[in-house]
């Protein structure tokens, strides 16, 4: 499910949070959301969301669910939802969504491909009931 | 019956000031126990093997840090034994993790109270449970001096926290081999209960622009280094020091925790239609 922007500053939201000025180096893999404010190279691997803060700087291929770019990614980034490129991100590399948005200032230097959302798994589930129209 | 390990050194021998009024608790709330005083905590495991009997219910450590972190370690050859911590220094940390913050709560408890299973982790040889804090300024009297008086703004030196140099420490983490961490460390948190991912929490605090900034990993396994050998603490109680290998393990330990209240349930008031 896509981020509400307040979840951004909750720093408790996270399974994973790297800070402003810490470097890491590694394979990333985890099933909970991803917070990157410091400097990141290698690869990164969520089933959850993953936010590239304003002052991050990530150098790795990405695949997550819900990306959100408000920093510097360089690098593949495949998001199996929503891609949302905010006015400070710039995404240098291939993009491939389902759904994608770029703010005005967002920048992408690469290709975009769309992925069709599947019958079967709907991207969002419906949040209320629809009533059924009885004929008599 | 509770074998009780008494350490009479600790809480600058406090357990000497409250002796009569822990035994006379002890009887008053009918708790089968004995007492055994401990002279050197290194004598921990001859202890138990020479008390523990078939009947023993648990094994309790009347002390500080220092006496239950001795009984965490010690406590693992003997699967399913349960811990009961009654605190007689001022800073147990366990034991305020667990709900108890006084002796006296302590003892009650042994009467009354339920099972939890606390998650160990293992620092070479050694076995710890909680949590661990490294850091380069952890010590009691630094936090004090550091923190602001009328004293001081009397003297004109209560001016706002400047960072020093040697309060962040040139440190590499690396977590499980898979990842490693550069940074200028201002201290570390490992807490081995975690409900996420049932893995270590490593919360690591830096330091960005005279701003304190905070990260949050999740590994099983844990390697830190770093430009000053700083120490690594369970409670007050000094267990190692860096370079130091850290391991979330798969064993828990039982041990006696404050039962959580029951919340009384509120009727259902149905509205009325009119």
């Amino acid at each position: 499910m896509a981020k509400d922007r307040k979840d951004f500053a909750d720093p408790n939201h996270f399974d994973t949070l790297i800070g402003r000025e810490v470097i890491v180096e590694g394979l990333l893999k985890t099933e909970g959301d991803i917070q990157v404010n410091g400097q990141f190279t290698g690869k990164i691997e969520t089933n959850g969301d993953l936010i590239v803060g304003e002052h991050a700087k990530v150098k790795a291929e990405i695949i997550g669910i819900n990306i959100y770019v408000a920093g510097e990614v360089e690098g593949d980034i495949t998001a199996k939802e929503k891609l949302e490129i905010l006015e400070t991100g710039r995404i240098n590399g291939n993009v491939t969504s389902q759904a994608m948005s770029i703010e005005p200032g967002g920048i992408l230097k690469g290709s975009s491909e769309m992925q069709e959302v599947s019958e079967e798994e709907p991207l969002a589930k419906p949040t209320f009931e629809v009533e059924e129209e009885k004929t008599e | 019956m509770y074998l009780l390990l008494v350490n009479p050194k600790a809480g600058n021998q406090r357990y000497r000031r409250i002796e009569s009024a822990f035994t006379n608790l002890l009887h008053k709330l009918d708790i089968k126990h004995k007492i055994i005083l401990i002279d050197d905590l290194a004598n921990i495991p001859e202890l138990l093997k020479q008390h523990i009997k078939t009947d023993t219910t648990a094994v309790v450590a009347v002390g500080g840090n220092g006496t239950v972190n001795a009984l965490i370690d010690a406590l693992v050859d003997y699967a399913e034994m349960p811990l009961g911590i009654v605190p007689t220094s001022y800073t147990n940390h366990l034991a305020k993790t667990l709900g108890i913050t006084s002796w006296v709560a302590g003892v009650k408890l042994l009467a009354h109270h339920e099972i939890k299973h606390l998650r160990l982790g293992k620092i070479g040889e050694r076995y710890v449970a909680g949590s661990l804090m490294i850091s380069p300024k952890r010590h009691l009297l630094a936090s004090i001096m550091g923190k602001k008086s009328l004293l001081k703004n009397f003297m004109g030196v209560n001016i706002k926290q400047v960072f020093k140099e040697e309060h962040h420490v040139a440190c590499s983490l690396t977590l499980d081999n898979d990842v490693s961490v550069q940074c200028q460390l201002n201290s570390l948190t490992v807490y081995f209960q975690d409900e996420f991912n049932k893995k270590m929490k490593i919360h690591l605090t830096t330091l960005s622009q005279h701003k304190h900034q905070d990260s949050i990993f999740r590994a099983n396994q844990l390697n830190i280094s770093s430009s000053l050998n700083m120490p690594v603490l369970c409670g007050n109680d000094t267990v190692a020091s860096t370079p130091i290998k850290i391991q979330g393990i798969g064993k828990t330990l039982p041990v006696l925790a404050a039962p959580v209240p029951v919340k009384p349930t509120r009727p259902v008031r149905r509205k009325s239609k009119i």
